[in-house]
């Protein structure tokens, strides 16, 4: 989703790409231990799951527009 | 999951550091070896120990060599049937496949010079893929003799893939497992600090007059902590490194739509010819071009030499000549690149000045792959490599050392396990390795297939490597028997079970217990 945003935004798309790539692995270790440590599984799956759906489904729709 | 958060940490950091423990000191071992991966090429080829050269001549020793390149053979019959369409007819022979392509690549540490040739296919299956069958060759750059290329370059081409892909090929499976330790070590590393929290006091803290247990302890703490940011520097620029086309290849997959339109607009915005034009053109001097690209880089304040270069769609008139410079006075991996018509030598583009974020990311990346002549900071890069290892192998040593007398008095058998693998990894990697550079001085350099033969006696050497102790197991010094070695290759995989057979022997003491 942050590489389509990028993108509408007109940066390069190889620009966002390298950007957020470099943003995601950070992004992923905090929420990986956040998952472990987080009182409600249920939360967990909403969070990660729903979160993921949400922006790959945002990131589809997005690039539907820019093409 | 636990009452607390920092009890939490220490479950991810002691079960996701053992479990992952093991590739991450295969990645670490191979890593540090891999700083000098060129200068053990020279003792894995002796016929190449000359100082290091400057992209030779292209049109006086390069091309002509490049002219006698065949299309490999193995990866043709592997390839073509992929790439080639059948509906248009039976593949086209190997030594008939047409010439598209021209490559040379040279580094500061590198004597001898590597380049090849990429031979197109005529009726792609994928007229848009990448559809080369490929042809690479070694030569001395200074006669442009060839050196063989079955002579195994045991440095750049075995310990450095090994740490990060375990030299395991199928289906990139050895770079997820990799991938998935760096990620880990990232955890180990962010949890570690969460759990041991005193992180100045445990800087300068190490006990060795104390119980194994505390000391072990405090080396592991020691060594974690001193290289902490080379740890987590090395860790996450390694994913990054193949993020892009393996990892998250969102630009392929998902976003391959949005990817590929920006193709087709840097495509007209560069100006560089996509595809062949089918009609054919001679090659101008490469070596005039070569010359235009040093002074243009001279007069932009960097002078320097051609490290890389390309020739592509050979023979037509849309073919162009990029060169990159070698960028091996500086942390960052820029080409500054600059582009010929093949067929005249006038310039169509010199690359832009990079963005923030480019800069960002070549700078973390080169400084992971360290092309750069800084030999105090190479290393520095042993040093940070070798207290990572350390750090791990205290790991394992604290694991079992806290609970080998609680396992043996239950009758487990965890910490013999977490034991044997310990000892048969990190001493079985290291006597692999030793091995492989002592066998390849004991091989004539003149045996046919001289690589297969030191990659294929790999999984032997662990063979000598000591069972691990258990003190509190009652085991005792002993080496594996040669003859269970059933591992053909990696880091002592096959030595395991030798190991772990002994292992499971109760002893005397055991029974006491």
């Amino acid at each position: 989703m942050g590489i389509t945003v990028l993108v509408a935004l007109g940066v390069d798309f190889h620009e966002a790409e390298m950007g957020m790539l470099m943003l995601a692995f950070i992004l992923f270790l905090g929420l990986f231990l956040w998952a472990f440590s987080a009182g409600s599984l249920k939360w967990v799956w909403v969070m990660l799951v729903g979160g993921a759906g949400l922006m790959t489904g945002m990131a589809w729709l997005l690039q539907g527009v820019l093409i | 999951m636990f009452s607390s958060f920092r009890q939490t940490m220490a479950w991810l950091h002691t079960w996701f550091g053992l479990i992952l423990g093991f590739v991450l000191m295969v990645a670490f071992f191979f890593g540090t070896l891999s700083v000098f991966d060129r200068e053990i090429d020279r003792w894995a080829i002796p016929e190449t120990r000359f100082e290091p050269q400057t992209m030779p001549s292209f049109d006086h020793i390069l091309l002509p060599v490049l002219r006698q390149v065949e299309p490999d053979q193995k990866e043709y019959e592997r390839q073509m049937p992929w790439l080639h369409d059948f509906g248009q007819g039976p593949m086209t022979p190997r030594l008939e496949l047409p010439v598209d392509e021209y490559w040379a690549y040279t580094t500061h540490r590198d004597p001898v010079l590597v380049m090849g040739v990429g031979f197109g296919v005529p009726h792609p299956r994928d007229p848009a893929a990448h559809n080369h069958i490929h042809g690479d060759v070694t030569i001395d750059p200074r006669s442009g003799v060839l050196v063989p290329d079955d002579a195994l370059k045991i440095g750049s081409r075995w310990f450095y893939p090994m740490h990060y892909s375990l030299n395991w090929t199928w289906k990139y499976l050895g770079y997820w497992i990799v991938g998935l330790a760096g990620f880990f070590m990232l955890v180990a590393l962010v949890t570690g600090v969460i759990i041991h929290r005193k992180l100045f006091r445990e800087f300068f803290t190490f006990r060795p007059g104390h119980q194994i247990l505390r000391s072990t302890l405090d080396l592991h703490n020691l060594t974690g902590v001193v290289a902490l940011p080379f740890h987590f520097f090395f860790a996450f620029t390694g994913l990054l490194i193949f993020a892009g086309w393996l990892y998250f290849p969102v630009g392929n997959t998902l976003l391959k739509p949005l990817h590929d339109l920006e193709h087709q607009r840097e495509a007209l915005e560069i100006g560089l010819p996509y595809e062949r034009s089918g009609h054919p053109a001679p090659l101008a001097s490469v070596d005039a071009m070569m010359a235009e690209a040093q002074r243009r880089w001279d007069a932009r304040g960097m002078p320097g030499d051609v490290g890389f270069l390309v020739v592509r769609h050979v023979g037509d008139v849309n073919g162009y000549v990029s060169l990159y410079r070698a960028g091996s006075d500086r942390v960052a991996l820029v080409g500054e690149g600059i582009h010929f018509k093949a067929s005249t030598g006038e310039v169509l583009r010199e690359d832009p000045p990079r963005t923030v974020v480019s800069e960002i990311h070549d700078f973390l990346v080169g400084l992971h792959l360290q092309h750069f002549e800084h030999w105090f900071l190479r290393w520095l890069y042993v040093l940070g490599g070798l207290l990572g290892c350390t750090c791990i192998a205290t790991g394992f040593v604290f694991f079992v050392e806290k609970r080998k007398r609680k396992h043996a008095e239950a009758g487990g058998q965890g910490s013999r396990l977490v034991d044997a693998l310990a000892v048969t990894t990190v001493t079985g990697m290291v006597i692999a390795a030793i091995g492989m550079l002592v066998v390849n001085r004991i091989l004539p350099s003149d045996l046919i297939g001289k690589g297969d033969w030191e990659k294929g006696r790999l999984g032997t050497y662990p063979a000598a490597c000591p069972v691990a102790q258990c003190p509190g197991n009652g085991g005792t010094d002993q080496s594996c028997l040669e003859g269970t070695v059933s591992g053909d290759r990696g880091t002592g995989g096959g030595c395991s079970a030798a190991e772990l057979g002994y292992h499971r022997r109760p002893s005397a003491q055991d029974r006491a217990h």
